[in-house]
C-alpha cells in the first residue's frame, strides 16, 4: 500500500522534470516553471509521506539498505533544490535537478523495497543522525555538480556567441560560480559532521573510530577531494576549472554511494 | 663557520617555505585521495593464500613489496600523512599570527587613499544637512545592532564598525582539529592496543589476544628500557597481554527475528553477561553488554563483536519444570545431552534425547522441522525429551527455545526450555585507546571550525558624512574577507534606509 506513495512521488517528479525541460527550451512560457515547482513540492510531500509511513511500518528510520538509501538521497536532493530555489529563484535549476533525481531513483525501482530485518549493529540512535548528515552533504554536492554543469553550458554559449533559449534561463556565470562554491561550503561541513558522527558510532559499536573499511575510506576520499577544491578556491581558482573539479568531486560521491556500498567488502552495511 | 650557518639557515628557510605552501597541501590531498583507492580495491590484511588465489605469485610479490596488502600502515602512506601534517602545521604557524593581528587591530577611520581601494562603496546625497544625516546613520546602525565608533574632523564625520573578526580563527580551528586527530591516532597506536577474546559461557580469562601490540611497549623492550608485558607464544606467534583482572562470561544469548513460521536465523540482538573479578578473585561488578553498549574497566573496553558455537563441546540443557496449575515458578533441571535426571516434585525421570540447533514447529500440524544453521549456530535450540516413571517410558515430547505451538504435555506439569548453556562463546573486541579523547576533541573542533570558517565573515563598514555647502554627502564603504554577496545585500539595505 505504502509503496504507492513512492510510485506517485516518482510520477510527479517525472512530470516536474518534463515541465522544467519544457520551460527551459521555450523562453516565453513562464507558467511551465510555476507548474513544475508546484509538482516538485507535491512530489516532495508524497515522498515525505512515504518516508514517514515506511518509518511507522518498520518502526525504525528507513535509511538502511540500497532501496532506502537511494530513496533518502532523492529526498535530500529535492530538499536542497527547494531551499536553493526559494533562496535564489532560479527556475532553470529544476531543469537539471529534477532529471537527476529521477535518474538517481530509477535504481530504486529495480531493487526490492521489502522491509528487511535490521542488523543489531545498526540499532542505534546514531543511525539516523549519521546518515541524515551524510546524505544532506551528498545532496549539496549533487547540487554543486548540477550548477557546475549549468555553468559549463552557459560558458560554452557565451564563447560560441550562440545564445540559445537556455541562455536566457540561466543566471550569470558569476552567480553560478558563487552558488556552486556556496553549495560546497554547506555540503562539506555537513559531510564532515556525517563522518564525525559515523566515527563516534563506530567507536561505540566496534571499538575503533576508524578501520579503513572501503566505505569509510571512500568517504574520506570524497571529503579530501572537496577539501582540495575548497583550498584551490583560496588559491584563486574560479569558473571553468572549478566547475570541472566540482563535477569530478561528485563522481567520487557517486562511486562511494552506488559502487562501494553495493559490493559490501567491509562491514559497512550502508 | 659563518657561511655554514648561512647554509643551514637557507635550507631551513627553504624547507619552511616548502611546507608553508597551500599548493603543496592541495597536491598532498589529491595524492592521498588517489592512493587511498588502492586499499579499497585490494582487500586488506588477508592471508597470503587468499591473495594467491586472486593474483599471480609475481603480482603478489610486487604488491607485498609495495605494502599494498596493509596499505594504510605502509611506510610510504604513513610518510604521506606525516608530510601532510607537517604541511598543515607550518601553514597554520605561518598564517595564524597574521590572522591574530588582523583580529586585534583596532578599526580606524578610513582616509581618501584607502577608500579608493575599497571595491564596494556607495555614495548618496542627503537632503537636510550633515547633522541630520549623522543622526539618521546612527539610528540605522543602532537598529541593526552595530557597535560603532565615530570620529569627527572639520567638515566630516565618520562612523565605523567591524564585526565577525573572530571568524578568521575558523580556518585555524579546523587545521588544529585535524592535527589533534592525527596526534590522537598516534597516541592510540603507541600506547593502546587492539585485541580480542573469545570466552565460552562459564569461562574466564585474565589475558587478551592482541591484533596490534602497543608500539611503546615494543619500542621500550627493543631498547632494553623495560620489559614488555606482552607474552609471545613461541609456537603460534600469538601475543597475549595480561589484563590485571579477570573477566568472566556468565551467559551469552542471541535473539533472532521471528518470521511467520518461526525464527528467521537473522540475529536481532545479542548480549553477554560479564563479571569483572580482581586477581584475588573478588567480584568487582557485573555488566550485561550488547552491540552498541560495551563494558569499560581501567581504560580497557570490551565490545560485543561476534559469537559462535564451540566445536565439539556439549553444553548443559537447562529446563524448567512447573505444575500446570498454581503460581509456582517450578524448579530448574540441568541435563547433559543424552543424560537423565530424576525430578522429585513430579516423580518422573527426564531424559534428554539430544539437542538440535535449529528447529521449528509447524503451526498447524505441530510437526517439528529441523534446519541447517550456518556454523551450527544455535538459532532455535530444540530438545527431544523422554519421560520415565521409574524404568517405564511414558511419552516423548519436544521443547523449543521459541515455540510456535504448544509442546505435548499430557501430565499435570509443564517442562519448558530455559537454556543450552556452555556450548557457545562470546566474541569480544578488546581495546585500550588512550588517544581517543584527543581524537574526540579534534572531532569537536572539526565540527565548530568549518562553521566559523564558511559562514562567518570579518566585515568592516565605514560611513563618511561630508558637509558640502549645507548638502550632506554620505559615503558607505564596506569590506569582508568572505561572503561578499551577503555583505553587499546588507549594505544595500542600509543605503536604502539612509536615502529614504
Amino acid at each position: 500500500m505504502n509503496i504507492q506513495f513512492f510510485q506517485a512521488a516518482m510520477v510527479v517528479y517525472l512530470l516536474a522534470a518534463a515541465g522544467y525541460i519544457a520551460y527551459i527550451i521555450a523562453p516565453e512560457k513562464k507558467n511551465r516553471a510555476v507548474f513544475s515547482l508546484v509538482a516538485t513540492v507535491a512530489g516532495f510531500l508524497l515522498h515525505t509521506a512515504y518516508f514517514i509511513l515506511r518509518w511507522s511500518e518498520s518502526s525504525r528510520i528507513p535509511i538502511t539498505g540500497f532501496f532506502e538509501a537511494i530513496n533518502f538521497l532523492g529526498m535530500g536532493i529535492v530538499l536542497v533544490f527547494l531551499i536553493m530555489e526559494a533562496r535564489y529563484r532560479i527556475a532553470a535549476l529544476g531543469s537539471f535537478m529534477l532529471p537527476l533525481v529521477v535518474l538517481l531513483m530509477v535504481p530504486a525501482l529495480a531493487v526490492s523495497g521489502k522491509i528487511v530485518d535490521l542488523n543489531p549493529v545498526l540499532k542505534s540512535g546514531w543511525l539516523g543522525i549519521h546518515t541524515s548528515l551524510a546524505v544532506l552533504g551528498d545532496s549539496a554536492f549533487a547540487f554543486a555538480c548540477i550548477i557546475s554543469v549549468m555553468y559549463l553550458i552557459q560558458e560554452r554559449q557565451l564563447k560560441k556567441k550562440h545564445l540559445g533559449a537556455i541562455f536566457h534561463r540561466l543566471p550569470s556565470l558569476e552567480i553560478m560560480d558563487t552558488i556552486g562554491y556556496k553549495a560546497i561550503s554547506f555540503g562539506w561541513p555537513l559531510f564532515t559532521l556525517g563522518m564525525v558522527t559515523g566515527s563516534i558510532w563506530a567507536e561505540i559499536a566496534w571499538g575503533t573510530y576508524w578501520s579503513w573499511d572501503p566505505k569509510e575510506t571512500w568517504s574520506l576520499i570524497t571529503w579530501v577531494i572537496y577539501l582540495a577544491i575548497l583550498h584551490l578556491r583560496t588559491l584563486g581558482w574560479r569558473g571553468k576549472k572549478m566547475a570541472y573539479l566540482t563535477i569530478a568531486g561528485f563522481l567520487f560521491v557517486l562511486v562511494s554511494f552506488f559502487v562501494v556500498s553495493r559490493i559490501q567488502l567491509g562491514k559497512h552495511v550502508f | 663557520m659563518e657561511t655554514q650557518k648561512g647554509v643551514v639557515e637557507l635550507v631551513s628557510e627553504r624547507v619552511w617555505k616548502f611546507f608553508s605552501s597551500v599548493k603543496l597541501a592541495v597536491v598532498l590531498l589529491i595524492v592521498l585521495a588517489i592512493v587511498s583507492i588502492i586499499g579499497t580495491v585490494i582487500q586488506q590484511n588477508q592471508p597470503v593464500e587468499q591473495y594467491l588465489q586472486e593474483y599471480s605469485p609475481a603480482t603478489v610479490n610486487i604488491f607485498e613489496f609495495l605494502g599494498f596488502f596493509d596499505m594504510y600502515h605502509s611506510w610510504w602512506f604513513v610518510l604521506l600523512l606525516f608530510l601532510f601534517t607537517a604541511n598543515l602545521t607550518v601553514c597554520t604557524l605561518e598564517r595564524f599570527p597574521r590572522a591574530l593581528s588582523a583580529i586585534r587591530a583596532p578599526l580606524k577611520p578610513i582616509d581618501d587613499e584607502a577608500l579608493k581601494a575599497v571595491p564596494f562603496k556607495k555614495e548618496l546625497q542627503f537632503k537636510g544637512g550633515a547633522d541630520k544625516a549623522e543622526a539618521r546613520a546612527v539610528q540605522a546602525l543602532q537598529s541593526r545592532r552595530y557597535r560603532f565608533l565615530s570620529t569627527s574632523s572639520p567638515g566630516m564625520v565618520q562612523l565605523y564598525s567591524q564585526k565577525g573578526a573572530y571568524s578568521r580563527l575558523g580556518v585555524y580551528i579546523t587545521h588544529i582539529s585535524i592535527i589533534l586527530i592525527f596526534v590522537g591516532a598516534l597516541t592510540g597506536a603507541f600506547f593502546g592496543f587492539k585485541g580480542f577474546l573469545n570466552l565460552g559461557e562459564g569461562e574466564h580469562s585474565q589475558v587478551v589476544y592482541l591484533r596490534n601490540e602497543p608500539m611503546w611497549d615494543k619500542l621500550m623492550s627493543v631498547l632494553g628500557v623495560s620489559k614488555s608485558s606482552v607474552i609471545q607464544d613461541p609456537q603460534s606467534g600469538v601475543a597475549r597481554l595480561p589484563l590485571g583482572f579477570f573477566i568472566r562470561c556468565n551467559d551469552f544469548e542471541v535473539d533472532y527475528y521471528q518470521g511467520p513460521s518461526g525464527p528467521t536465523g537473522m540475529p536481532s540482538e545479542y548480549h553477554s553477561e560479564l563479571t569483572v573479578f580482581n586477581l584475588q578473585g573478588a567480584k568487582i561488578f557485573d555488566k550485561r553488554i550488547e552491540v552498541n553498549d560495551p563494558l569499560k574497566y581501567r581504560g580497557i573496553t570490551f565490545y560485543q563483536s561476534s559469537y559462535g558455537t564451540i566445536p565439539g563441546v556439549n553444553g548443559k540443557i537447562v529446563l524448567n519444570v512447573r505444575p500446570k496449575s498454581g503460581e509456582s515458578k517450578g524448579e530448574m533441571v540441568v541435563l547433559d545431552p543424552g543424560g537423565e535426571a530424576y525430578v522429585r516434585s513430579i516423580d518422573r525421570t527426564i531424559k534428554a534425547l539430544g539437542v538440535s540447533a535449529f528447529g521449528a514447529r509447524h503451526t498447524s500440524t505441530g510437526e517439528i522441522r529441523f534446519f541447517q544453521s550456518r556454523n551450527d549456530e544455535l538459532v532455535n535450540p530444540t530438545v527431544g525429551l523422554e519421560i520415565y516413571q521409574g524404568k517405564k517410558a511414558l511419552y516423548t515430547t519436544t521443547v523449543l527455545k521459541v515455540d510456535q505451538g504448544e509442546p505435548y504435555m499430557p501430565e499435570g506439569y509443564v517442562i519448558s526450555y530455559v537454556d543450552y548453556w556452555g556450548a557457545r562463546y562470546t566474541g569480544l573486541q578488546v581495546t585500550r585507546d588512550p588517544g581517543v579523547w584527543i581524537v574526540y576533541t579534534g572531532f569537536l573542533l572539526l565540527c565548530i571550525g568549518p562553521i566559523y570558517a564558511f559562514f562567518g565573515s570579518h566585515q568592516k563598514l565605514w560611513i563618511r558624512i561630508q558637509d558640502r555647502k549645507g548638502q550632506a554627502v554620505v559615503t558607505v564603504a564596506a569590506t569582508a574577507n568572505r561572503n561578499r554577496l551577503a555583505l553587499e545585500r546588507q549594505v544595500n539595505a542600509l543605503v536604502e534606509e539612509l536615502s529614504k
